[in-house]
C-alpha cells in the first residue's frame, strides 16, 4: 500500500469528481440532443454507415420524385388518349349512320361538318401539354408544336425519341407515348371518311372507313393499356421506395440516435456515480489528524 | 572526566536539532500545495562521543544533531514520469485540435459534404427525368453550388487549422528554448551551491519541474552530472549541458518528424511537438483527399457536361471551374463556372439538343456509381470511407489521451506516494518533535537544577 500524500488525496477527489461529472454531462447531452453520434469519432463505423444510408435514402427519395414526374406525364397522356377514344367512338357512330343509304346528302353534309370539327379537336388533343407544360406527344422535342394542320392532312414535327425518368441507379422508364404516326393516321382516317361522305360513296365508308376507325380505336386502347400498366408499375415502385425510405430512416435513427431506455438507465448510473464521488470527497475532506490534536 | 556542563551542552544540541526538525516539518507543511515540491526529511545522528578514564576507558555520548536534510525522491519514477509526460504532451496537443478538425466536416447530418454529394447527383437524376423544368434546373444549380461551397469551405477551415498548427510549432520551439535556458540557469546556481558543500533541495525541485515541462514538449533524456547539474539531450542533440543551454534546431520537416541543424537530423518522437507534427500530417492528408474529390468531380462532370448541349444551344461549357491545362488546383478554388452561376440554362442536359432529352443529365447522375479516380469506389462509398477514417483518427487520439492520462496519473500517484507531503504525517512529525523538544528542555532544566545544587553547595 502506498503512502498517501495530501495533494494526491485531494487531487484524486477532484479527478474522480471531474471524471464522473464528465460522464454525467455526456449522457445528459446525448439525451438532450437525442443524438448518440455528435462527431465522427463518437462511432467511426457508425458514421460511415450512416453516410451510406443517408445517401441511399436520399436517392430513393429522388427516384420517388422522378416517378411522380413520370406519373404526371402518364396521367396527362392517358387523359388525352381517353379524349381521343371518345372522339373516335363518336366518329364510328357517325360513320355507321353515314354508311346507311337511307341518309340523304344533306344529312351526310351535316356529318361532314361534325367530322371537320372533330379533326380540329383531334389536333388540339394531340397538341396537348403535359404537367410540366411540355407537349405530350412530340417525342423529345417537347417545346415544338407537334402537329400542324394542312388542307387535307396533318404533319408531325416531333421525333420518336423517348421521354424517360430514372427509376433506379440502372433503370429508366419511358413515360411518353410515341403517338406521332398514330395521330397522323387517325387524322387521315377522318379525312377519308369526310371525303367519302361528301362524295356519297357509302360503299367505301362501310368497306374501308369503318374498319379503319375500328383500327384507330384499337390502337388507342392498346396505348392506354400500356399507360395503365406503367401507372401500376409506378405505384408499385413508389410504394416500394416508400418502404425503403422508412427502413433507411429507421436504420439511420438506430445508428445516430440515442436509445432512450438505455440512455436513461445510463443517466441514472452516471448520476449515482457522480453523487458517490461528491459524497466520498466531502467525507474525506472532513478527516484530518488536526481535528484530534488538542492544544 | 567529562566537564560539568556536558549535560547542558548535550541538551542544547538536542534542542537545536529538534528545532530544525520542527522547521523542516513547517517547511513541508507550507509547501503542501507547491507543484513539483519534494518533501524533505531530516536525519539525525548521534554526536561523536567523548572519552574519559575512570579506571578504564568510557565513551560518553554527546547527544544528537542533524546529519542531513534529504529530498525524498525516486530516480526510476522520475524517468517514467518524463516518458509519460512526453506522451501526455503529444496526445493533449492532438486531442484538442483533432476535435476541431473533425467538427469542420459536420458529419453525420444534412450539413456535410456527404449530403451535398447526394443532393448534387440526385438533382441531375431529377434533371434527367424533367430536363426543361426551370425549377429542376435551379435545384441542380443550387445543389452544385452547395457541393462546391462545402468542399471548398471545409478545405479552407483545414487550411486555417494548418496555419494555427504552424504557429503552434514555432511557439513550441521557442518554449523549448526558454525552458532549456531556465534549466541551464538553475544548473548554474545548483553548481555554485554544491561547490560550497550544500544541498539546494528546493532549487533542485524547481529545476526538475522545468525538466518535466520540457519533457512534455519534446522527447528528451536526462543524466545527472557529478556536480548536481542535469544534462538534457533531445534525440542526440544537447539542449542543456555543462556549457549551458543550446537553442534547438528550428528548421523542421513535419512530414518526416525531424528537426535539422544544417548537418544532422534530430528525430522528434514524443511531446507536444510530435503531436503537432502528427496533426499537421493528418490535416494535410484530409486536404489531399478533398483535393482528390474536387478534381475527380471536376474532371468527370466537366467531361460529360462539355460534350452536351443546353437550352441556350451552346456546348463545351464546363460546370465546375477548371484550369484549361491540367493539373487542377483541387478544392481551394472549386466552384461553379461563371456561366453556370449566371444562367441555369447554361447547364447541359441533353446529347441531341432537343428540349426533352435528359440523356446527358442522366450520364452525369450515373457518375455517382463509381470512378477509377476514386479507386473504383462510388462517391458515397469513397466519402463514407474517408469520413469513417477521420472519425477513427479522432477516436484513436481520444482513446490514446484517456489511456495516457490514466498512465500518467498512475505514475504520478506512485511518485506522489514518495515525494508528496501528507498533512497527517507531518502532524505526527510535529507532535514527535514537539514532545522531543519538551523532553530535551526537561533534561536541560534538570541539568540546570543539578548545576544550581552544585553551586549552592559551595555557598
Amino acid at each position: 500500500m502506498y503512502r498517501i500524500s495530501t495533494n494526491y488525496q485531494y487531487g484524486s477527489y477532484t479527478q474522480n469528481i471531474a471524471n464522473t461529472q464528465q460522464r454525467y454531462m455526456q449522457v445528459q447531452n446525448q439525451i438532450g440532443s437525442g443524438k448518440r453520434i455528435q462527431n465522427p469519432s463518437d462511432d467511426p463505423a457508425g458514421v460511415a454507415s450512416s453516410v451510406t444510408m443517408r445517401s441511399l435514402k436520399s436517392a430513393s427519395e429522388r427516384y420517388q420524385g422522378n416517378l411522380k414526374v413520370g406519373e404526371g406525364v402518364l396521367n396527362f397522356s392517358e387523359e388525352a388518349l381517353a379524349d381521343s377514344s371518345t372522339l373516335f367512338r363518336r366518329a364510328y357512330q357517325l360513320a355507321v349512320s353515314g354508311a346507311n343509304g337511307a341518309l340523304d346528302q344533306i344529312g351526310r353534309e351535316g356529318i361532314v361538318r361534325e367530322i371537320t370539327e372533330m379533326q380540329k379537336r383531334l389536333v388540339s388533343v394531340a397538341n396537348s401539354h403535359g404537367p410540366n407544360n411540355n407537349y405530350l406527344f412530340a417525342g423529345q422535342m417537347v417545346d415544338t408544336l407537334p402537329f400542324t394542320q394542312n388542307n387535307t392532312d396533318i404533319t408531325y414535327n416531333g421525333d420518336t425519341n423517348p421521354i424517360t425518368v430514372q427509376t433506379s441507379p440502372s433503370e429508366t422508364m419511358q413515360v411518353n407515348v410515341n403517338a406521332g404516326q398514330m395521330f397522323v393516321d387517325a387524322y387521315a382516317t377522318l379525312e377519308s371518311l369526310k371525303n367519302n361522305l361528301q362524295s356519297g360513296n357509302t360503299g367505301a365508308i362501310s368497306g374501308i372507313d369503318i374498319s379503319a376507325l375500328q383500327n384507330v380505336m384499337h390502337q388507342l386502347d392498346v396505348e392506354r393499356g400500356g399507360i395503365g400498366a406503367k401507372l401500376q408499375q409506378v405505384q408499385t415502385l413508389q410504394t416500394d421506395y416508400q418502404r425503403r425510405i422508412d427502413e433507411f430512416s429507421q436504420s439511420i435513427s438506430e445508428v445516430e440516435d440515442v436509445d432512450m431506455a438505455s440512455a436513461i438507465t445510463e443517466y441514472h448510473l452516471a448520476e449515482t456515480a457522480y453523487t458517490a464521488a461528491l459524497n466520498v470527497a466531502s467525507q474525506g475532506f472532513r478527516l484530518s489528524l488536526m481535528d484530534f490534536i488538542r492544544g | 572526566m567529562p566537564g560539568t556542563f556536558h549535560g547542558i551542552n548535550l541538551a542544547s544540541n538536542a534542542l537545536r536539532a529538534f528545532q530544525y526538525g520542527m522547521d523542516i516539518t513547517g517547511h513541508n507543511l507550507s509547501n503542501v500545495n507547491t507543484r513539483g515540491y519534494t518533501r524533505q526529511s531530516i536525519e539525525f545522528g548521534a554526536n561523536q562521543p567523548t572519552t574519559f578514564w575512570n579506571g578504564k576507558q568510557f565513551a560518553l555520548g554527546q547527544g544528537a544533531s542533524i546529519s542531513s536534510i534529504n529530498r525524498v525522491r525516486d530516480q526510476f519514477l522520475d524517468a517514467r514520469m518524463l516518458g509519460a509526460q512526453g506522451e501526455m504532451g503529444r496526445y493533449e496537443s492532438l486531442a484538442s485540435s483533432i476535435q476541431q478538425v473533425e467538427a469542420t466536416f459536420n458529419e453525420p447530418g444534412p450539413n456535410g459534404i456527404g449530403a451535398a454529394l447526394d443532393k448534387f447527383f440526385n438533382a441531375f437524376s431529377g434533371l434527367a427525368s424533367n430536363p426543361n423544368a426551370a425549377g429542376v434546373r435551379l435545384e441542380a444549380q443550387q445543389a452544385g453550388q452547395t457541393l462546391a461551397n462545402r468542399i471548398r469551405g471545409t478545405f479552407q477551415s483545414l487550411q486555417e487549422q494548418q496555419a494555427v498548427n504552424k504557429t503552434q510549432i514555432l511557439q513550441t520551439i521557442q518554449e523549448i528554448d526558454q525552458l532549456s535556458n531556465t534549466i541551464a540557469a538553475m544548473n548554474e546556481e545548483i553548481r555554485g551551491f554544491s561547490a560550497s558543500g550544500g544541498v539546494p533541495n528546493d532549487l533542485m525541485d524547481q529545476r526538475d519541474a522545468a525538466v518535466e515541462s520540457l519533457g512534455r514538449l519534446v522527447n528528451i533524456n536526462t543524466s545527472p552530472s557529478s556536480t548536481g547539474e542535469v544534462i538534457v539531450h533531445f534525440g542526440g542533440y544537447p539542449l542543456v549541458d555543462s556549457g549551458g543551454a543550446h537553442a534547438i534546431p528550428s528548421t523542421f520537416d513535419e512530414t518526416t518528424f525531424k528537426l535539422n541543424d544544417g548537418t544532422y537530423d534530430y528525430p522528434v518522437r514524443s511531446g507536444k511537438l510530435y503531436g503537432l507534427f502528427e496533426l499537421s500530417n493528418k490535416v494535410t492528408e484530409y486536404q489531399t483527399s478533398l483535393n482528390t474529390l474536387a478534381n475527380t468531380l471536376r474532371t468527370e462532370v466537366n467531361t460529360i457536361h462539355r460534350s452536351g448541349l443546353n437550352p441556350n444551344g451552346t456546348t463545351d461549357i464546363a460546370f465546375f471551374t477548371e484550369n484549361a491545362i491540367p493539373p487542377q488546383n483541387g478544392a481551394i478554388d472549386f466552384d461553379l463556372t461563371a456561366l453556370v452561376k449566371a444562367d441555369v440554362d447554361n447547364i447541359s442536359t441533353s446529347v441531341t439538343g432537343t428540349a426533352g432529352d435528359g440523356g446527358l443529365a442522366l450520364a452525369i447522375s450515373n457518375l455517382k456509381g463509381g470512378s477509377p479516380l476514386l479507386g473504383g469506389k462510388s462517391y458515397t462509398r469513397w466519402y463514407s470511407d474517408f469520413i469513417g477514417g477521420v472519425g477513427r483518427d479522432a477516436a484513436t487520439v481520444a482513446d490514446g489521451l484517456t489511456t495516457q492520462s490514466a498512465v500518467t496519473q498512475q505514475v504520478d500517484a506512485q511518485r506522489q506516494s514518495v515525494v508528496g507531503v501528507s498533512i497527517d504525517e507531518e502532524m505526527t512529525q510535529m507532535l514527535k518533535f514537539q514532545k522531543s523538544y519538551q523532553a530535551a528542555a526537561k533534561v536541560l532544566s534538570v541539568f540546570d537544577q543539578m548545576t544550581e545544587d552544585l553551586i549552592a553547595m559551595i555557598r
